[in-house]
């Protein structure tokens, strides 16, 4: 795992809880907002038109307020008028003085605002002045017919003057009564509007409102606190009072005014005028009371508001947490199933995404926990075949030192009889018994060469075309001897068919099978068949031998196997023949198969690809002639020691080689030579080397195999790429068998 | 440490005196005086009750009233009225011939005067609408009234030719109630003669006077002197065979020929919303002066009779209230 990897995994409770707060928070918050901007919208649409149909409801009422207070006012005008009117009603001159007198004096009794009447004759002289404070007096005569009041009475029948203020404090208005007729008088009557108070002070405007009368000059009329209209306080500049006087129209709907009163408290006011009387009612309604309706909605709108604000944040937050407790849950046996925990599960329960992502996550666990326990028992088996493969090549190795020394051995003795000077019959036969345990050594050392070639992986398969025959040949002069020497009967078929394979590696694996089948058949026959099988030729070799187990079968072909054959006479191969077989057989793409049974013998089959025959010469053709397939050439051997020479010029000589027997390259000089076999001591050094580079100069055919006692992998590369190396000491086999190759590879 | 634990006591000390001060309930005190005798105002006091009531200033309960009486000795008053600031009244009402001298003192307390006398000339007030001094109150229209009731006692009596005014010569008013009388006397062509009576030796005195002069008719200048004195008075009036005007019913219960003037009632009532708008934090001097606005004309019948008079269809149209 990464440092990267492991920080954030570090602390996963708290990555978890970090992750659940953030993002509950945002769900939350959002319900949360999405709910509240609901709440908000609607709650402010409804309070704005609760509050308008208020606002219009408060403007109604209190303008019918004002209108009722301005109603009371005129009847108060009203009422004292029609009592008024009452002396006047009979023609002036159907009434006598004393009786319009003492008519008088009652209603001034009886109107306690009128502080003085005055009657007038049709004429508009005064002929009566009766007064609660001021003197009586009758028939003055003053004439009131130019005024303009006495005129518009008469006119409009009442004329109500301005509003005057007695001794600078009281407030009073003169109000003149007439008719149009000539034939009665009128009357002027001095009304003390200080009594209209009653009235002011008995208007009820809302709770804490009052009334204001104002005249059309703004000057206070009445309040319901007389002191002021006693004081003659100046009103004119209120912004209601102004507001009134400056109205339009009288009944076009207007909003309330805003403003404050003498005190300097808020209110909002509405007001109606008196045309008649040219008067203005003005009401004060204390801004805290018309509103505390208003106010009282906004306040339950809010606190509405509120609680919906705290159930959606509630219901939000309950929300984020259900939906997230799962998210937590995952996250954490992810979190618990990386850190390597693969028998966690996540529980998730319901039948929602959620849980079906654990169970996604439960199966990938369950995988990842499978493969691992699989993975585990491939290491397993795989160190065991190991160890066995190592038990097997010490097995080997134990067994493969054992059966060395045997030939060694053997050579030893029969040295030591060779230095006795045996008789000359017996030295023959020391001869014979000296090259088969060389033989023999040889062939083991061939056979541990190939399997530590297969085994490196150094031998590539060179594909040809050959006819079948001169194998079949070369095999039954090989191992005739062999068969001859055990009494087995060796038969050898042959195919006039050509082939596609590697010559060489083909016949290994034919040598490998026909020197088993020798070995293990005490008695009875080997017999090696070709047969064409629609494109390929099988090659069989047949024993007659003990045949091998079913349970062994499988096993044969592998590395250091050997059937432990009771009863096994001759010589002992290593175990590995028939695994260069079935290597050879794998390298070179040819069926390998196998028909035995304990006691019937053995087959081993081939199957090789059958080709058209090719019409050139064959690359080949010393094959044919095996032994003699160094006749026409000629072959030098280089040496420093003259023994060895003369044995290698002698094996070379009975092969068909003319031989050219030399101690120093220059020997050589002008010799038509086609093979160089040299166990000189200088190749190994520069000098060697380069005399071989000269000879090659001279010759580009030349072959040159160098016979040497030294690791070999310095010479090639010295002495370049056409140079066999053998190494020493060198079985006659070997040597026939490099030159095969050196010759065939020109 | 010391320190901070004596800051900590005063200010619970001064806490709580200004949650005391603070109380609603509070008992606010104010001063009632008069020179004249207590017998003589009860039933106005009464009226000023009932007003203070009307003003939510219940009597023993949210406000206490200290009444000081002078007894007709007018040279108590001083003391009275520094007696009554010293008792730490909020204000003081004062009534009558003892305004001029308390106003005098200059009080540290607002004074609301009950006068007949009229406020300006006595120079109680400035004027009526803007008294701005640290005294405002009520007047009964004392002068304005004398020439009506001269008036009507012409239209009772026709004959009428000699008047005598009947007054407290101590009464702030009395000068001009006096020039009040012998000008409206001059248009009504009646000759007025002045009798004062400062005391009730002085009214006795006066029947020497009334002998001599032999008026028609008394004029009785109504004030708390004439209330307090009313029955030797028409005694003295009654047995010179002379009728009595005046300005007040109690007058004419008393067996005055008839009485025209204020309600003195409404008036006396009135007087509690002074107190409560001076007790509120009003200024004295933004209260305006207020006049009495209902007059009432009380006849007494026995009376009329008794000096063979008769009330003629004017008159009792007039009247409110005839006395049989």
């Amino acid at each position: 795992m990464k440092p990267a990897d492991r920080r954030s995994f570090a602390h996963p409770g708290h990555f978890i809880r970090r992750l659940g707060r953030r993002l509950s928070i945002k769900v939350a918050a959002a319900i949360a907002g999405i709910a509240a901007l609901v709440l908000v919208c609607a709650g402010g649409m409804s309070l704005w038109l609760i509050l308008g149909a208020q606002m219009r409801t408060v403007t109604a009422l209190h303008q019918l307020q004002a209108a009722t207070a301005a109603e009371r006012i005129l009847r108060f005008v009203d009422e004292l008028e029609a009592h008024l009117r009452w002396l006047i009603a009979p023609s002036w001159s159907s009434t006598n003085e004393d009786d319009r007198r003492i008519d008088a004096l009652r209603t001034l009794r009886a109107l306690a605002p009128v502080s003085t009447l005055r009657l007038l004759d049709p004429q508009g002289r005064e002929q009566l002045r009766v007064s609660r404070l001021g003197p009586d007096v009758a028939a003055s005569g003053a004439d009131f017919g130019r005024t303009d009041a006495y005129l518009a009475a008469r006119q409009q029948g009442r004329h109500v003057g301005p509003v005057y203020f007695q001794d600078g404090s009281e407030p009073y208005v003169t109000i003149h009564l007439g008719s149009s007729s000539t034939r009665q008088g009128s009357v002027v009557a001095d009304v003390n509007l200080k009594l209209i108070w009653d009235i002011v002070a008995a208007s009820r405007i809302g709770e804490a409102g009052r009334m204001l009368l104002v005249d059309d000059a703004g000057r206070l009329i009445s309040h319901p606190d007389i002191s002021l209209v006693l004081r003659r306080a100046d009103v004119s500049a209120l912004p209601q009072v102004r507001a009134a006087l400056t109205a339009a129209s009288p009944g076009e709907r207007e909003s309330l005014v805003a403003g404050r009163d003498l005190d300097g408290q808020k209110i909002l006011s509405a007001h109606t005028r008196l045309p008649s009387l040219g008067w203005n009612v003005v009401t004060e309604l204390p801004r805290a009371e018309v509103l505390s309706p208003v106010y009282a909605s906004i306040r339950l709108s809010l606190i509405a508001l509120l609680g919906g604000l705290v159930a959606a944040v509630v219901c939000g937050v309950l929300i984020a947490r259900h939906m997230i407790r799962p998210i937590e849950t995952l996250t954490a046996g992810a979190a618990r199933i990386g850190a390597g925990a693969l028998d966690h599960r996540i529980a998730i329960a319901g039948s929602n995404e959620f849980a079906e992502l654990g169970e996604r996550f439960n199966e990938m666990a369950s995988s990842l926990q499978a493969e691992r326990a699989t993975l585990e028992e491939k290491v397993a088996q795989r160190t065991q075949e190991l160890a066995r493969a190592n038990q097997a090549k010490s097995r080997f190795l134990a067994s493969a030192s054992h059966d060395l020394r045997q030939p060694l051995h053997a050579l030893s003795l029969f040295v030591d009889e060779l230095h006795a000077n045996p008789t000359k019959e017996r030295r023959a036969r020391l001869n014979d018994k000296l090259v088969e345990a060389v033989g023999s050594l040889n062939g083991m050392f061939d056979a541990i060469l190939d399997t530590s070639k297969i085994e490196a992986d150094a031998i590539r398969p060179a594909l040809s075309r050959f006819p079948i025959a001169p194998l079949c040949d070369a095999l039954r002069v090989l191992f005739a001897p062999a068969a001859a020497a055990k009494g087995l009967e060796l038969e050898i078929d042959s195919s006039g068919l050509w082939i596609e394979s590697d010559a060489l590696l083909l016949q290994r694996i034919l040598q490998n099978l026909l020197a088993n089948a020798i070995r293990y058949t005490n008695n009875g026959s080997v017999t090696l068949s070709c047969s064409d099988r629609g494109g390929l030729l099988m090659i069989a070799v047949t024993d007659t031998g003990p045949g091998i187990p079913a349970e062994m079968q499988s096993d044969i072909f592998g590395e250091f196997f050997r059937a432990s054959t009771p009863g096994q006479s001759g010589e002992r191969g290593l175990g590995l023949g028939l695994f260069i077989v079935a290597s050879f057989a794998r390298l070179l793409n040819h069926p390998v198969s196998l028909d035995s049974m304990p006691g019937r013998g053995s087959t081993f089959a081939i199957q090789v690809p059958v080709v058209p025959p090719v019409t050139e010469p064959l690359p080949m053709a010393d094959l044919q002639r095996h032994a003699f397939f160094g006749q026409g050439r000629h072959a030098a051997v280089l040496g420093d020691n003259p023994a060895a020479r003369n044995a290698t010029a002698v094996l070379l000589r009975s092969w068909g080689f003319e031989v050219w027997n030399a101690a120093s390259p220059a020997e050589l000089d002008g010799t038509p030579i086609d093979l160089l076999i040299t166990d000189h001591g200088d190749v190994a050094t520069g000098a060697g080397i380069a005399a071989i580079k000269a000879m090659r100069n001279l010759r580009p055919d030349l072959r040159v195999i160098v016979v040497s006692g030294q690791p070999e992998a310095l010479l090639p590369r010295k002495a370049g790429a056409a140079v066999d190396v053998l190494r020493k000491p060198v079985s006659p086999i070997a040597l026939r068998a490099a030159i095969t190759k050196a010759m065939a590879g020109s | 440490m010391r320190n901070r634990r004596e800051l900590l006591v005063m200010t619970a000390c001064a806490a709580a005196s200004r949650s005391l001060a603070a109380t609603p309930g509070r008992i606010r005190r104010i001063g009632w005086l008069t020179a004249q005798l207590a017998a003589s105002l009860s039933p106005y006091l009464d009226a000023l009750r009932e007003g203070l009531v009307e003003q939510k200033l219940i009597p023993g309960e949210s406000i206490e009233i200290l009444y000081r009486y002078g007894d007709d000795r007018m040279e108590r008053v001083p003391a009275l009225a520094r007696e009554l600031v010293e008792s730490g009244v909020e204000l003081l009402i004062v009534q009558g011939a003892a305004i001029p001298d308390v106003l005098k003192l200059g009080l540290p307390v607002p004074i609301i005067f009950v006068t007949s006398a009229d406020p300006i000339a006595a120079g109680f007030a400035k004027s009526l609408s803007q008294p701005s001094g640290n005294c405002t109150g009520v007047t009964f229209m004392a002068f304005e009234l004398l020439g009506k009731r001269l008036e009507l006692l012409k239209e009772i009596i026709p004959k009428l030719n000699r008047v005598a005014v009947l007054g407290n010569p101590r009464h702030a008013g009395s000068d001009i109630e006096r020039a009040s009388s012998e000008e409206a006397g001059h248009r009504l062509g009646i000759a007025i003669d002045f009798i004062a009576t400062p005391n009730s030796d002085a009214v006795l005195a006066a029947r020497a006077d009334l002998a001599r002069l032999r008026p028609d008719a008394i004029s009785l200048l109504p004030d708390g002197f004439a209330i307090a004195h009313r029955k030797a008075i028409m005694t003295v009036a009654n047995e010179e065979r002379i009728p009595v005007i005046s300005g007040w019913p109690v007058f004419a219960q008393a067996g005055a020929l008839c009485t025209y003037g204020p309600r003195l009632s409404l008036i006396y009532r009135r007087v509690a919303f002074f107190v409560a708008r001076i007790l509120a934090g009003a200024k004295p001097g933004d209260l305006p002066v207020e006049r009495p606005t209902q007059f009432e004309l009380i006849l007494n019948q026995t009376a009329a009779r008794s000096f063979n008079l008769a009330f003629s269809r004017a008159i009792l149209a007039r009247a409110d209230e005839v006395i049989e």
